[in-house]
């Protein structure tokens, strides 16, 4: 199962082993990360699932679709480059080691 | 997956209750009759690019057709039960969650679901003729999501009030289609859903402040002890995402087109800004200091004893209960709250029990400050020198300890003569509502178009370009 690594504003990290095919933000908050909230249940709504995707990592994700570029414009932290919505980076086998760092607030 | 062709779509399992189906049948015709009348002017013949949920998991959540809004599928859809809920706070603290209505909670829970429900269709009847001055078609297109999913919302909170209230259920349910927005005899039950929507400023400004308010009331159900309120709050969470989702973008693209104006003309004067056709940032500054006080409002008295009993009992909780690190039972916690005394606004301390309803009301005023926080950047990236900013809590008040008192927007307490000579310098006036309604004489709905006092949004709908025929008006 790959591993994902959450990392808190305040540079605590969580190491979780997350199945394929589930979802960053699923996972965070099935092992009660903190950090992301998560406010629509995942359906690319509301921006309280932004994470910052470490630069290794990034290139290798689907890219956003629209909608989600749409959602991240109003996240509580202003968007970088390296944002994606966790509710739509869904955990793959070439996804092993995945560092996410999670914004200050998410609203 | 939700069966789409059951005559009301839902995931509850209607037609094993055939007395429950019955009634619900029973209460549909009634509804669209509601909708023909009170649903968006005009509109009924309009084919329109929605979205319909087909489950309440996250994958299949959104499905993107033509529908004619008379045809939507208004449906029934509960988040799917946990059998090891609890109920987490109160005194039931640590028992299971109540799939019935427990006796003794009985008319205080109806009386909490018909006051949620009762803001649905209160909304729809506020923005029905908005569509004759839309500003686009992708706009029009959101609006009509917003109303549709309303009529979702209220009947989310119909079928509890049929499902667990029986006949009294019903009775509400039928009073819930009878009362309407602003109406002198049988007005909506609360206060800002009585108040008019003019003009799509307004529109994005309650769709971004008092949705708002909808989401923290539903985030304070949803951890309701009654299992079946919390679920099916849980769900319309989604939606109302989804329309603060507008409402904030809407009110950034109004900041951002008038701020376009500003640098390319070189400009600063209100009027010189209007005689350009946007919205100078003034007003913008107090249609915002209308519609945040008057949703503050919303949240009821400072100190409330039915707010604690409501908590005591398990029926309502505080936003984000379960990831509060406290005893959840709030036995000898304080609150801070403010009082008037004399000329003064002093801040004493309460129990928190009886300030919970203030202590909501904080909640939602942190997040306000970060969405205005985001228009503020769009402002300084365009480097003009505005400063959008909050009234203090006490401005324009009808409810609770600022009410009967004058503050004015920096929270010093006036006399009712002086706060009414500053009254248009803070809140929009009849020329402002004039003047922003003669931007919006006529709509725009030229696919691709945009007016110009609003900015084209950066990405269309669903991937959609923004040029895309997001309703056919047949």
């Amino acid at each position: 199962m790959p591993k994902v690594i959450y990392v808190s504003h305040d540079g605590g990290q969580l190491e979780v082993d997350v199945p394929v095919g589930t979802t960053v933000m699923a996972a965070a908050l099935k092992n009660g990360i903190d950090g992301i909230v998560a406010e629509c249940g995942g359906v690319c709504m509301c921006s309280t699932c932004h994470v910052f995707v470490n630069e290794g990592f990034f290139s290798r994700l689907p890219p956003a679709t629209d909608t989600e570029e749409a959602v991240l414009e109003i996240a509580a932290i202003e968007r970088q480059p390296n944002s994606r919505l966790s509710c739509q980076i869904k955990v793959t086998e070439d996804l092993e080691g995945l560092i996410v760092r999670m914004p200050e607030k998410q609203r | 997956m939700i069966n789409y062709t059951d005559k009301i779509p839902n995931n509850v399992d209607l037609g094993r209750d055939r007395v429950l189906q019955r009634a619900l049948e029973h209460w549909q015709p009634a509804y669209m009759g509601w909708w023909y009348d009170m649903g968006p002017d005009e509109s009924h013949n309009y084919e329109v690019y929605l979205r319909t949920a087909i489950s309440v998991e996250p994958d299949g959540w959104a499905q993107f057709g033509y529908v004619k809004m008379p045809d939507y599928r208004w449906g029934i859809f509960l988040q799917p039960r946990d059998e090891k809920r609890e109920i987490n706070f109160g005194m039931h603290k640590g028992q299971p969650s109540w799939q019935e209505v427990p006796g003794e909670y009985r008319s205080t829970l109806r009386r909490v679901i018909v006051t949620q429900g009762d803001t649905e269709p209160a909304s729809v009847e506020q923005q029905r003729m908005l569509g004759a001055s839309c500003p686009s078609m992708y706009d029009l297109r959101n609006i009509f999501q917003v109303n549709v999913e309303e009529g979702r919302h209220l009947w989310a909170m119909v079928y509890l009030l049929h499902r667990y209230f029986g006949r009294d259920g019903r009775e509400e349910a039928e009073a819930l289609l009878e009362r309407r927005s602003g109406d002198a005899d049988n007005p909506r039950i609360l206060g800002a859903f009585n108040e008019p929507t003019p003009d799509w400023l307004a529109f994005y400004m309650f769709t971004f402040f008092t949705d708002r308010d909808g989401k923290f009331q539903l985030c304070a159900l949803a951890e309701s002890g009654f299992d079946p309120l919390a679920r099916t709050c849980r769900f319309m969470l989604t939606e109302e995402a989804h329309h603060m989702f507008i409402g904030e973008t809407g009110i950034t693209r109004i900041i951002q087109r008038t701020c376009e104006v500003m640098k390319e003309h070189k400009l600063e004067d209100p009027a010189d800004v209007r005689a350009l056709g946007v919205i100078d940032l003034q007003t913008i500054q107090r249609y915002l200091n209308f519609h945040y006080s008057v949703t503050l409002d919303l949240y009821g008295s400072d100190v409330s004893s039915n707010a604690a009993n409501y908590y005591t009992s398990g029926l309502k909780g505080r936003f984000e209960e379960t990831r509060i690190s406290d005893d959840h039972m709030l036995r000898e916690a304080g609150y801070p709250v403010c009082e008037v005394i004399g000329n003064k606004i002093i801040t004493k301390e309460v129990p928190a029990l009886t300030a919970l309803n203030e202590r909501l009301r904080d909640d939602y005023i942190r997040e306000i400050e970060s969405g205005v926080s985001r228009w503020q950047r769009v402002i300084d990236k365009a480097g003009i020198p505005f400063r959008l900013t909050l009234p203090h809590k006490g401005f324009h008040r009808a409810i609770g300890n600022f009410a009967g008192h004058f503050i004015s927007l920096t929270g010093e307490v006036m006399t009712e003569e002086a706060w009414k000579q500053h009254q248009f310098e803070w809140l929009p006036s009849a020329k402002d509502h004039e003047f922003v309604q003669s931007l919006m004489a006529g709509r725009v709905v030229e696919p691709g178009k945009f007016a110009n006092w609003i900015a084209p949004p950066a990405r269309g709908i669903n991937s959609q370009p923004l040029n895309f025929e997001y309703v056919r008006f047949n």
